[in-house]
């Protein structure tokens, strides 16, 4: 009996492995903020953005350190992006109808941090720059993902290809097209049809 | 356009970004050199790639809150435990679980003991639920005939033996809050030396009625009443971020202390059960664990006293038995029970306090883990977690909405404001601020 609890406890608490612990402060300096707007741009909402990037660090505890090296940018994203998945589809299991009686009391606006969070970013991201990066959110998901994988974390196809579940070559051709798309919107000389994320604009279903 | 313009080539961007073995780059590059076409489209996707580079990179810097990262990178530790033999002799839920509901009993009875020792409480209730309860045992044995009459402690009298079976088996649920409840005097401590409370339990999961309640009464102005309050309810309301169980784990257990903010001998202990993430394969079935049994077993030559904040209208083992959803845990589930814990003056730092016990079944079959809470006797308050603190925060709130007299001398609700307000920072950030708004409007309706 206590040979047993032993052993359970050893499993259940983290791993304080010297090696884990410097592979996770690691991931962390160097992925922080790639891995939390790429899960932003997948759930639209910083707290629980978060939360799935929170929970891909954590879980890489679990992992053999030194077999990890060599895949841990795809890993990463791909524990992410199957972190956020999970809490989407979570979301839409766990809120339940009779919330409607409570969404008179919710309140939508923006508190004033976040007000002047997005006044900020309304300075300094050039016009093209704010046109791009809506007309990205236009793109269907998975060009999206390859664009963002890509151009802001500089992950090789095949990393992407892992990360995402997808085939090299598909990779190439998801990128290819999304470029082609996005230069089509630019050219086009319209306006996108969302403005690209800020925290200003991320809502929450609560009840009060 | 046609299909099999340079444009719609994919190799145009695999050269681009390298991502060409040498044989295929130097094809490639062979036809840009006869291409003028090609070389122009290529130029074009260059500076189109350098834009989107441009553009992702001023997104906002989203990152972690501080308190995630560190949470991350000194992941807090389950101390390993072991238990003796002595401790497997008074550790009864494993015997328990084959003989019954014994305890259950037990513990209702000495609540009416408490009752009835409690200097506040008005004789006549005493008498009224007595006379209830005799009433309901002479209805019940005469309606239904006594089937669990081998189960029956053995400290008990005939008397209370018999408003005790009458309770557990013929009360319904619905008369759960009339009978064991609405005890507005306040939770009660309880002296792990005494064996019937050397351990505690609390229920697997709470609604969100009594906060919604309560938050709806404020809103409309009029407090509510103190005795429908309930603390573990309240608590519950909010998500906390516990450390995730391993891949092959179905739940784990995480317990933390902090000083209790409204009594200075006393350490606060939120005790959080999780259940595991939707798993990755993508079956989407709720992986459920199930016969959950949850012991907090308190170490009397360290503990003088504890006290569970809520859960106060808990069933008894025949109404909780009947249920059986109440010992399930689903995927992604938490619970969270707040104790109030005086240790002995004597206690050390490292001390073990408690021990917290979780055994449940899942496909793997039946498992069983453990975490002890050491005695951190010089923590500090800015030390503890922003879960844990605004979670101190919600149990002071709502004791001071049951009017309990230790939170009304030494709290106030400015305190309790600072308090919530210092520890929103979570993925219920607007949830939060919500109740430090609730705060604000009590602190109006009590001026």
């Amino acid at each position: 009996m206590s040979a047993v609890l032993k052993l359970s406890m050893e499993n259940a608490s983290p791993s304080h492995d010297p090696e884990s612990r410097r592979l996770v402060r690691e991931a962390v300096d160097t992925y922080e903020m790639d891995l939390t707007r790429f899960a932003m741009s997948l759930l639209h909402d910083l707290g629980r953005a978060r939360d799935v990037v929170q929970d891909t660090f954590l879980k890489l505890y679990q992992q053999d350190p030194e077999g990890m090296q060599p895949k841990l940018k795809w890993w990463l994203f791909m524990v992410c992006k199957n972190r956020a998945l999970d809490v989407i589809k979570k979301e839409k299991r766990l809120i339940p109808a009779k919330d409607e009686d409570f969404r008179t009391l919710q309140s939508d606006e923006p508190t004033p941090d976040a007000m002047a969070e997005a006044a900020e970013d309304e300075k300094t991201a050039s016009e093209k720059i704010r046109r791009m990066l809506g007309f990205l959110t236009q793109l269907p998901e998975n060009q999206r993902n390859v664009l963002r994988l890509k151009f802001q974390s500089g992950l090789r196809y095949n990393e992407i290809a892992e990360a995402l579940g997808l085939s090299s070559g598909n990779v190439g051709f998801l990128l290819h097209t999304g470029l082609k798309k996005l230069r089509a919107l630019m050219d086009s000389g319209d306006a996108p049809a969302q403005l690209p994320e800020t925290p200003a604009f991320t809502t929450e279903n609560q009840i009060l | 356009m046609n299909d099999n313009t340079i444009e719609n080539d994919p190799r145009l961007s695999a050269w681009l970004l390298d991502e060409m073995t040498t044989s295929e780059q130097q094809d490639f590059e062979q036809m840009l050199n006869a291409d003028p076409t090609a070389r122009a489209a290529a130029d074009t996707l260059r500076t189109l790639a350098a834009d989107v580079e441009t553009a992702l990179a001023s997104e906002p810097e989203y990152r972690l809150t501080d308190i995630q990262r560190e949470k991350i990178c000194n992941p807090p530790a389950l101390k390993p435990i072991t238990l003796s033999e002595e401790d497997e002799k008074i550790l009864p839920w494993k015997r328990l679980r084959y003989t019954g509901d014994v305890t259950e009993k037990i513990r209702l009875f000495d609540r009416m003991e408490d009752r009835r020792k409690t200097a506040n409480f008005p004789t006549y209730w005493i008498t009224g639920i007595a006379a209830l309860l005799l009433g309901l045992a002479v209805v019940g044995s005469m309606i239904f005939p006594r089937q669990s009459e081998t189960a029956v402690t053995e400290t008990t009298s005939k008397t209370d033996e018999e408003m005790v079976v009458s309770i557990t088996s013929d009360a319904s649920p619905q008369e759960r809050p009339v009978i064991v409840g609405s005890d507005a005097s306040g939770y009660v401590f309880r002296d792990p030396s005494d064996p019937a409370h050397r351990t505690s339990t609390f229920d697997l999961h709470s609604s969100k009625g009594a906060y919604l309640a309560m938050s709806n009464a404020i809103q409309n102005g009029v407090l509510p009443k103190p005795s429908s309050v309930s603390l573990d309810q309240m608590v519950n309301y909010f998500e906390y971020d516990f450390p995730a169980p391993k891949d092959e784990e179905s739940m784990s257990i995480s317990v933390e202390a902090i000083p209790c903010p409204w009594s200075p001998e006393s350490q606060l202990v939120q005790v959080g059960l999780i259940g595991r993430e939707t798993a990755e394969d993508e079956t989407g079935n709720v992986e459920i664990a199930t016969d959950v049994d949850v012991q907090v077993q308190f170490d009397p030559a360290k503990v003088k006293s504890y006290r569970l904040l809520g859960y106060e209208n808990r069933g008894t083992g025949a109404v909780a038995e009947a249920n059986d959803a109440d010992k399930t845990f689903a995927t992604s589930e938490t619970t969270t029970a707040l104790y109030e814990v005086v240790p002995h003056e004597d206690t050390k730092a490292d001390d073990s306090l408690l021990t917290v016990h979780l055994n449940y079944n899942d496909t793997d079959g039946s498992r069983e883990m453990a975490a002890s809470l050491a005695f951190s006797k010089d923590k500090l308050w800015s030390d503890a977690t922003a879960d844990l603190r605004f979670a101190s925060a919600v149990a002071g709130f709502g004791l001071f909405l049951r009017e309990d007299e230790q939170v009304e001398k030494s709290l106030s609700l400015s305190r309790l404001k600072a308090m919530a307000s210092n520890a929103t920072d979570s993925r219920d950030k607007k949830r939060r601020q919500l109740f430090v708004a609730l705060i604000n409007k009590t602190q109006k309706l009590k001026m």
